[in-house]
């Protein structure tokens, strides 16, 4: 059942949808038309690499500090580790952004907004959890208000684990995502332990089969 | 020292071509050669970069930073005391078995029932824990480390879960000298009524500190046997507490000089504490 004060909070149309529908009647139309072969060849082609290059160079993360490891995220910003070599630069306004860097653990009465913010961002977007808290709720794992994981609820591409993670740990998370989004053409991407894993979306668990009961705010389609 | 403008004077005055073109520029060119490589000798005041380039340079970490865990497996004797001290519970037991001839068995209490092959060894969620070396601590045979590593970031959750056989560290960097401390301060008492004599802590004791002695006769005037702990052996790992059928065994801190006076806490359920043995 999803309380009140979280439906106020939903958000109309999903960037996804928006997507689907630019596909449906914009892009459909075009291919039919004279050069349709010719767009396809070039969205596959030079410029689709372009694209990609220019995505995995440019990955701006929200400014949106939750808990400590805003600290660091700080820390990563400054002088000594400058994260801005990678092309990360932080942006307050999530219509600005690429990656939603979340850094905390995620309360029941932030997960709407968080959602929001999710949903806010414009495609394509990347979802990068930063510390324990926010990849399975920490030391506030058995808490009655604390999120048991961002991936409960968005989909999250990066789990950078630490307590709190260091500044090049969390450069670190930032290369790993950018080769993520290099290996978006094949489809697929390599963990650390060598498994396979899609590197065209982020991991969101099935909450028909997960074995959290925590409900996920509907969106209105 | 100059004189002071008045403020109205000091805002007609206008900016010259001098001063808000050429000195901005000097600045600037001063700066982008305090930290260049090679030329930053030469200028007054010059100094090495503030940036630590990280993925083309090595990290320095002090030897006690706490990254990626490893545990030693010729030490561990699966006690898990790591387990019970983590405040996530984030640590994992796993069984593995082995063979009699395996070097992983010395002291693991394994060895003590012959018919048993099993080892226990830790494994850990890492995406849930809270590097807080606890485990490491209270380790009793200095089985666990930590590496350096620190690069843990992954694609997948399921991945974050490392199993004890990915956390082994590797032979060449083991001493494999078993040192045996209790570090948690505290021993397992008995209630010597309660105890049925089903010896099954003296089967699961890895250091071999209980004895089992003959004891008062039980409720239907049986004569049974109680265990009889050496303190002066014992690791603090619970174990006995854990497999106790009757829960007749409990942990309680004790002084460090009672330890030679151990008859007199477990038959007659007297328990001094370090105060009491300090005033006499």
């Amino acid at each position: 059942m999803i309380q009140r004060a979280e439906q106020a909070n939903i958000v109309g149309l999903r960037s996804k949808d928006f997507v689907k529908w630019v596909e449906e009647n914009i892009d459909a139309p075009m291919k039919r038309g004279p050069g349709g072969a010719l767009l396809d060849t070039l969205k596959g082609g030079l410029i689709g690499e372009f694209f990609n290059w220019a995505k995995r160079n440019s990955t701006w993360p929200l400014h949106f500090g939750i808990m400590c490891c805003a600290i660091e995220m700080a820390a990563t910003s400054d002088p000594r580790y400058d994260v801005e070599r990678f092309g990360v630069i932080y942006r307050s306004s999530p219509r600005q952004c690429d990656v939603l860097l979340l850094n905390g653990p995620i309360s029941l009465k932030l997960r709407p907004a968080v959602r929001r913010l999710y949903e806010q961002m414009a495609e394509p977007k990347w979802v990068i959890a930063m510390g324990e808290c926010t990849i399975c709720g920490g030391p506030y794992y058995d808490s009655y208000s604390i999120v048991k994981g961002s991936y409960t609820f968005v989909p999250t591409d990066i789990f950078i684990p630490g307590c709190p993670v260091r500044p090049e740990a969390l450069i670190d998370g930032f290369l790993k995502l950018s080769a993520k989004i290099k290996a978006e053409r094949g489809g697929w991407v390599r963990t650390k332990k060598g498994r396979l894993v899609s590197a065209r979306e982020g991991q969101l668990m099935d909450m028909q089969k997960g074995e959290y009961t925590y409900e996920v705010p509907q969106v209105r389609s | 020292m100059k004189s002071p403008k008045s403020e109205a004077e000091s805002r007609r005055r206008k900016v010259g071509t001098i001063g808000g073109t050429v000195r901005p520029l000097i600045a600037t060119i001063k700066q982008t050669l305090v930290t260049m490589p090679g030329i930053n000798r030469l200028v007054p005041g010059g100094r090495k970069p503030v940036t630590h380039l990280y993925p083309y340079q090595k990290v320095e970490l002090p030897l006690a930073y706490r990254g990626q865990h490893s545990i030693d497996w010729f030490k561990c004797i699966g006690c898990e005391l790591c387990a019970k001290v983590c405040p996530n519970e984030c640590i994992y037991f796993e069984f593995y078995e082995v063979e009699p001839t395996s070097e992983f068995l010395n002291p693991s209490r394994a060895q003590l029932d012959e018919m048993k092959k099993v080892i226990r060894r830790p494994a850990v969620d890492i995406g849930h824990c809270l590097f807080c070396g606890n485990c490491m601590e209270y380790c009793p045979t200095d089985a666990w480390n930590f590496t350096q590593e620190f690069e843990l970031a992954d694609y997948a959750r399921e991945d974050l879960y490392y199993r004890a056989d990915e956390l082994r560290m590797p032979k060449e960097n083991s001493d494999k000298e078993i040192v045996l401390i209790n570090r948690i301060g505290e021993h397992p008492i008995l209630e010597a009524d309660v105890c049925i004599g089903c010896k099954k802590c003296e089967r699961e004791c890895p250091t071999r500190c209980i004895d089992m002695l003959d004891g008062p006769n039980d409720r239907k005037g049986k004569p049974i046997v109680i265990p009889e702990f050496d303190y002066t052996k014992c690791i603090g790992c619970q174990q006995c507490v854990d497999v106790c059928p009757v829960d007749c065994l409990h942990m309680e801190e004790i002084g460090y000089k009672d330890l030679e006076g151990f008859y007199h806490i477990n038959l007659q359920g007297e328990v001094k504490l370090l105060e009491e043995q300090v005033e006499k």
